[in-house]
């Protein structure tokens, strides 16, 4: 017991030698290579890399929402390797905020339910679910969009709601896939000032971005190209 | 989850996917009010045909005298001296000579005339024993059936069918009035309870009047030989006896009547009860059928009900995936479509139930045909959608929570 505490890693997220392979028929697509890093407490990370280089796999493996094909992921001390589907879902859910690149809002339900999905799974009761979630769609300017539902709101509305869903369980580690793309410079600049609050309260950022002006705001940058890691900065 | 959250967001899905639900619940629907008809129809028809049964008295045999294999010449009528004499019936009396009969009835019959003051009306009149009573199922509606002491003193008393009786006295109560029975005045000592007139060709069996045989034989018209009846009726013990007293009293009549070759018999045994054996079988036969029917349609509405369900369960595996990446745990997608499955099932198990009991009620009037629903098919019948939509909207369900998120995400 005490030499695994030694050998603990004090790293939050920590990535070791991780390889992914898309298998389609008899092709097969190496998205990762080799990927290794860590990401501490608190630390605000930009990932950048051309399209197709693997961003987006990459985001997934940390949010446990894929598996890698071979390599080591130890989230908070914990190898996800070694965790049953219950143990991953109460990570998911309670650890990680995930912005997803392609929104994956519930068409059939209306903003304000989109964000609350997330507590409905920690148990939260249906008053402050609703209080929450509405705070928050507040927050990345969607007060006055409570009740649409996605196919009512504009691309970049819908990836705001995304974000509010994102943060709504206040989690410690936010994963966000290209959390600007559709958006104007101005709720840009919202998103990335509500980034840095939470930054400073404490909370891992992990943000994926074409955007220099997004990146410039991260304390490290990682470049990936053709699923290998080249770290900057 | 809670299991209230998980039911009104199962009836928020349902009214989203409100096409999807309707189809869904009318695939069950049709399904168990269609299980529920077919199989209430078979059954009616079943209980139409039992009921004609008892009503001409249960394990019956009929002896007449002549003979069915020999030649139409050699074959005595009705009207010439019957071979079958009121010693042949107390010989089949006898629980030592036949066992297997439990009663014996005796039986004279001519058509006469009864009159009352100014009414008249020709019928049917029968001169038996007490023991016709039970052979035939009759029941006495007023007064008294004849006596063992009526037979013995050879009393001048009648008994009238429902419709004789209404005939001759319309409203008025007959009991202890005097009728003559063709020459003969005779006291009404009371009425049969009517049966209605039954569909088959036999004569209307509410149009009767039944007197001591002693009596027919001795002091009406028409017999020559008195001991002489035209018939007997045997009652076996149970319809498994039913063989066994036949070949009881086709031995004991050809001993009696000194007969050796059954070729020869000058008397016929035939069990009413053949007649519609035929009819039972028949409707047994139906019963199967529909029946048979019945579970198709069930088959049919239930791979109707598979199949949306297995599309809506295909097309929401990117909702699944979804609720996966947000920290739904596999069991809390299971429930949620458990209880998906369960609301539209039940709706739909209710609705068709509901409609079958209505078809019960409206049916009959309809098609002339009575349908009875035995309750277990109906509990049956919607047992088996819930199960249906259970099964194929949980398992499919259940599974598409085992991917990861992401492969369920990218699913279509
Ligand atoms: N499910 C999949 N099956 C097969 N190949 C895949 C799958 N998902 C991704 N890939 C491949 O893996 C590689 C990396 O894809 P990924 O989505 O991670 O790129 P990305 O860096 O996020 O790109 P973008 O900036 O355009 O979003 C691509 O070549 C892609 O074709
Ligand atoms: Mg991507």
């Amino acid at each position: 017991m005490a030499q695994s505490e030694q050998t603990h890693p004090p790293g939050l997220l920590v990535l070791k030698d991780i390889d992914k392979t898309y298998r389609l028929g008899n092709l097969s697509v190496e998205a990762l290579r080799r990927v290794s890093f860590t990401v501490f407490a608190n630390d605000y990370v930009a990932i950048t890399g051309p399209s197709g280089s693997g961003k987006s796999t990459l985001m997934h493996l940390i949010g446990c929402l894929d598996t890698p094909s071979s390599g080591e992921l130890i989230i908070a001390g914990q190898r996800v390797s070694d965790l049953d589907p219950n143990q991953l879902a109460e990570i998911r859910n309670r650890r990680i905020g995930f912005v997803f690149q392609q929104f994956n809002l519930l068409r059939t339900m209306t903003a304000v339910r989109n964000v609350e999905l997330p507590l409905i799974y920690a148990g939260v009761p249906k008053q402050e679910r609703r209080e929450r979630a509405i705070t928050l769609l507040e927050r990345v300017g969607l007060g006055n969009h409570l009740q649409h539902r996605p196919m009512e709101l504009s691309g970049g509305q819908q990836q705001r709601v995304a974000i509010a869903r994102a943060l709504v369980g206040d989690p410690s580690i936010i994963l966000a896939d290209e959390p600007t793309g559709n958006l104007d410079s101005h709720s840009a600049a919202e998103i990335l000032s509500i980034f840095e609050e939470l930054n400073q309260s404490g909370r891992t950022l992990v943000v994926i971005t074409h955007d220099a002006n997004v990146a410039a705001k991260a304390q490290r940058i990682l470049t990936i190209r053709d699923g290998q890691l080249q770290e900057a900065s | 989850m809670t299991w209230g959250q998980l039911v009104s967001s199962a009836f928020e899905a349902i009214r989203w996917n409100r096409l999807r639900s309707l189809l869904t619940i009318l695939g069950i629907v049709i399904g168990i009010a269609a299980v529920m008809l077919t199989v209430g129809l078979g059954e009616g028809a079943q209980a139409k045909v039992s009921a004609k049964i008892a009503s001409l008295g249960s394990n019956l045999l009929t002896v007449t005298p002549g003979s069915t294999t020999s030649a139409p010449g050699v074959r005595r009528g009705l009207g010439s001296a019957s071979t079958l004499t009121m010693a042949n019936a107390a010989a089949l009396a006898s629980h030592t000579v036949a066992p297997a009969i439990a009663a014996v009835a005796p039986i004279t019959t001519q058509h006469a005339t009864l009159t009352n003051g100014a009414l008249n009306w020709p019928t049917t009149v029968e001169g038996t024993t007490p023991s016709w009573l039970t052979i035939r199922s009759r029941a006495i509606e007023a007064g008294r059936f004849i006596d063992s002491q009526d037979i013995k003193s050879s009393a001048n008393v009648v008994v009238l069918g429902a419709l004789s009786a209404q005939e001759l006295f319309s409203t008025s109560n007959p009991i202890g009035k005097v009728v003559d029975v063709g020459p003969l005045p005779m006291t009404v000592i009371g009425v049969l309870a009517p049966i209605g007139s039954g569909t088959s060709a036999t004569s209307n069996q509410d149009d009767i009047a039944i007197v001591p045989i002693t009596t027919a034989q001795g002091s009406l018209v028409g017999t020559t030989a008195t001991d002489s009846i035209q018939s007997i009726l045997l009652q076996a013990t149970s319809s498994s006896t039913l063989s066994a007293a036949y070949q009881e009293a086709n031995h004991e009549l050809m001993m009696l009547h000194g007969i050796t070759n059954p070729a020869n018999a000058d008397f016929t045994i035939t069990a009413e009860q053949s007649l519609f054996s035929a009819a039972t079988s028949i409707s047994a036969t139906l019963t199967a059928l529909l029946a048979g029917i019945a579970t198709v349609s069930l088959i049919v509405g239930g791979i109707g009900v598979m199949n949306i369900m297995l599309v809506s369960v295909t097309e929401r595996t990117r909702e699944i995936g979804l609720r996966k990446a947000l920290g739904a745990k596999p069991s809390d997608i299971r429930r949620q479509f458990l209880v998906e499955a369960a609301v539209l099932g039940v709706t739909g198990g209710l609705i068709g139930a509901a409609l079958g009991l209505l078809g019960q009620l409206v049916l009959p009037g309809l098609i002339a045909n009575p349908v009875s629903i035995p309750p277990l098919v109906t509990v049956a019948a919607v047992a088996v959608a819930l199960l249906i939509s259970l099964v194929f909207g949980v398992y499919p369900a259940a599974r598409a929570a085992q991917l990861s998120p992401i492969d369920a995400l990218r699913s279509e």
